[in-house]
C-alpha cells in the first residue's frame, strides 16, 4: 500500500493519464480517503491548466519566406571576397607564394649589395661660421661647380656589375639603365642620400654609429684612397669634423670613410673635396697628398673652411665617442658616407 | 502519368506523405509541412527562449535544417518529433549563447518586437480554449510565465514539451533522448518545483 508521498509522486502523470491501470486504481483509491492529496492534485491541476493557458504567438509574417531565403542563401556558393580569389585556387595560391619569396630574396640581397642610387642631393650653400666670410654665394658654387660640371650619365647598373667606377672610359648610357649625374673633376662625386641600402649602414649599425645622423652619400670617384683620405681629413679638422675610416682590404675596388662635420659645412666641404689637390691638400699635417696620384689641375682651394681643427679627427676603424648619439653635441652635426671607388687595375 | 490529386488530398496529406514528396523533389509539400508545423516550432521556441526574435531564429534555422536533411530522414519517429528535436537543440545552443554573455531573457507578452517591419505587437494567435481555461488567464498566467522563466531548463523543457506543444510521455522522452521513467519523474518534479516558487511569492 502506497503512502502519500508516494502517491504524489504518481500525481502529474495521474493528470497526465500517463499511468497503467492498477496505478490509476491505486491512486483513486488514495486520493478517496486522503484529503491531502485532493488538495495537493487540486493545486497541480490549477497549474498545468494555467501553463496550456498560456497564449499562443502567431508566427511573424513571412515566416516562410524567410525559411526560404536561408535556405537559398545556404545553398549558395559563398561570396567571394578578394582573399578567396588570390589565395583560394592552389593553382594560383602557390606560383604567387613562390614569387612573393623571390621578390623577399631579391630585396634582402640587393640591401647586401645595392646599387648606387640616382637620386642627386643638390650641393647646398654653406654659411660661414660667424657669418663673416661666407664661404661660398649661390653664385659662386654655381660658378664653381659649372667648371667642374662635365655632366656624365654612368651606367650604374653596368658599373656595379663590372666592379668599374663611373670613371671609367666606357661612361655610355645604357637604355633603362638607372642613371646617376656624376660631377666630375679631378676625380669624380656623386652625392645620394643615405636612404639606399647599403652595406655599410650595416657596419654603421656594428660601429654603434647613429644612423639618424647619416645625412647623404657621397660617391667619390678616385685614383687614391689615401688621397681622398688625406683631403677629407684636412678638410673636415678645419671645420671642426672627424674622419672616420671603416677598415676594409685595401685591394677593394671601394672604400669608405664617415665624416662628421657640422650641417653648415657639408656643401663647401663636398665642393672642395671635388676639387683636384691643391693648396687645401698641403694643409695636411704629415699627410700624403704628394703621393696622390690623381694629375687633374682642378680649381685650388681659397681657403674657404674655416674654424677649429680637431685634435682626434682619424680614427681608422673606431666611432669616436662624439658620433655616437649620447655623446653630448655642441652644434649640430651630421655624417657624409663617402665611398671611394678607385678604378680596376 | 499524370497523378492527379484532389485539392483535398493535399491538406490531408499526412507529414510523412509530405517528406516522401519532398525527397522526390516537390518544393510545395516542404512548404506545406512549414505552413503545418511553424506555430507550433515558433511557441515551443518562444515558450523556452522567451524572446521573440531569437525564437524566430530558432524554428525557421529548425525548418533550414530540415530541408538540408530530409534526404537522411529514414522515418524511424514522428516528423513533430524531430521538429521538436531540432527545435530544443537549438533553443539550447542559444541559451548556451546568452548564458556567456550573461543576458537573461524575459520579455512581456504585451510589449512589442522588433521585426523588419518595425516594432510590432506581439501577435497572440486566436484562443479557441475552454472558458474554463479562459478564465485562469489573468494574472495568475502571468504570474506562472514569470516563475517558468525562473525553473531550471530541464524543467522549462519538459514542462513546454508536455502542456504547451501537448506531447504525451513517449514523444517527450523521443525529444530530449532519455526514458520514459525520467520524462515522468522530471515533469512532477518541475511542477512541484514551479508550485513550490509560486507559493513562495503568494
Amino acid at each position: 500500500m502506497k503512502n502519500c508521498r508516494d502517491i504524489r509522486g504518481d500525481l502529474s502523470a495521474y493528470i497526465d493519464d500517463e499511468l497503467t491501470s492498477p496505478q490509476r486504481a491505486e491512486v483513486e483509491a488514495h486520493l478517496a480517503s486522503c484529503s491531502d492529496c485532493q488538495r495537493e492534485l487540486l493545486e497541480i491541476k490549477t497549474l498545468v491548466t494555467g501553463v496550456v493557458a498560456l497564449p499562443k504567438l502567431q508566427p511573424p509574417p513571412r515566416f516562410l519566406t524567410e525559411v526560404r531565403r536561408k535556405i537559398a542563401c545556404a545553398d549558395k556558393p559563398e561570396a567571394l571576397n578578394w582573399q578567396d580569389h588570390v589565395f583560394r585556387p592552389l593553382w594560383l595560391k602557390v606560383p604567387l607564394e613562390v614569387a612573393a619569396l623571390v621578390v623577399i630574396i631579391g630585396l634582402v640581397m640587393r640591401g647586401e649589395h645595392p646599387l648606387p642610387t640616382p637620386k642627386v642631393t643638390p650641393l647646398k650653400l654653406a654659411k660661414a661660421e660667424g657669418g663673416e666670410s661666407a664661404v661660398l654665394s649661390e653664385t659662386e658654387l654655381k660658378t664653381a661647380t659649372a667648371d667642374n660640371r662635365k655632366a656624365t650619365i654612368a651606367d650604374q647598373t653596368a658599373a656595379g656589375a663590372s666592379g668599374m667606377g663611373a670613371g671609367g672610359a666606357d661612361n655610355r648610357p645604357t637604355a633603362g639603365a638607372r642613371r646617376i649625374p656624376v660631377v666630375r673633376g679631378s676625380d669624380e662625386l656623386a652625392t645620394t642620400p643615405p636612404s639606399a641600402p647599403s652595406p655599410v649602414v650595416g657596419l654603421i649599425r656594428n660601429m654603434e654609429f647613429p644612423r639618424s645622423k647619416l645625412s647623404e652619400t657621397v660617391t667619390f670617384h678616385g685614383r687614391d684612397f689615401d688621397d681622398v683620405r688625406n683631403r677629407a681629413q684636412q678638410l673636415a679638422a678645419r671645420c671642426s669634423g672627424r674622419v672616420v675610416v671603416v677598415p676594409q682590404s685595401k685591394d677593394a675596388p671601394e672604400q669608405t670613410l664617415f665624416v662628421e662635420l657640422p650641417q653648415e659645412y657639408v656643401a663647401a666641404f663636398k665642393l672642395e673635396l671635388s676639387k683636384a689637390p691643391g693648396p687645401s691638400a698641403a694643409l695636411a699635417k704629415g699627410g700624403n697628398a704628394g703621393q696622390s696620384g690623381s694629375t687633374n689641375a682642378g680649381t685650388p682651394s681659397v681657403g674657404v673652411l674655416t674654424g677649429k681643427v680637431a685634435t682626434n679627427s682619424i680614427v681608422d676603424g673606431v666611432v669616436p665617442p662624439s658620433l655616437r648619439d649620447d655623446a653630448p653635441a655642441a652644434e649640430p652635426k651630421t655624417v657624409l658616407e663617402i665611398r671611394v671607388v678607385t678604378p680596376a687595375n | 502519368m499524370e497523378r492527379v490529386l484532389h485539392p483535398d488530398a493535399k491538406a490531408e496529406a499526412s507529414d510523412r506523405e509530405l517528406l516522401e514528396r519532398c525527397r522526390a523533389g516537390d518544393e510545395t509539400a516542404f512548404d506545406d509541412l512549414v505552413l503545418r508545423h511553424q506555430q507550433r516550432a515558433f511557441n515551443v521556441a518562444f515558450q523556452l527562449l522567451r524572446d521573440h526574435e531569437d525564437a524566430t531564429e530558432v524554428a525557421q534555422d529548425a525548418f533550414v535544417r530540415i530541408y538540408r536533411s530530409i534526404g537522411d530522414f529514414r522515418g524511424e519517429c514522428e516528423f513533430t518529433t524531430w521538429l521538436h528535436q531540432i527545435v530544443v537543440n537549438l533553443a539550447r545552443n542559444k541559451h548556451r549563447w546568452w548564458k556567456r554573455r550573461g543576458r537573461q531573457a524575459s520579455v512581456s507578452l504585451d510589449g512589442t518586437v522588433e521585426t523588419a517591419d518595425g516594432e510590432v505587437p506581439v501577435q497572440i494567435a486566436d484562443n479557441t480554449d475552454a472558458p474554463d481555461v479562459q478564465a485562469v488567464r489573468t494574472e495568475f498566467v502571468e504570474l506562472l510565465r514569470r516563475h517558468m522563466n525562473e525553473l531550471p531548463r530541464k524543467f522549462r523543457e519538459v514542462l513546454v514539451l508536455r502542456n504547451v506543444d501537448n506531447l504525451n510521455y513517449e514523444q517527450i522522452a523521443e525529444v530530449l533522448e532519455c526514458s520514459v521513467g525520467t520524462v515522468k519523474s522530471r515533469i512532477a518534479r518541475a511542477r512541484e518545483a514551479l508550485r513550490k516558487s509560486i507559493k513562495d511569492e503568494m
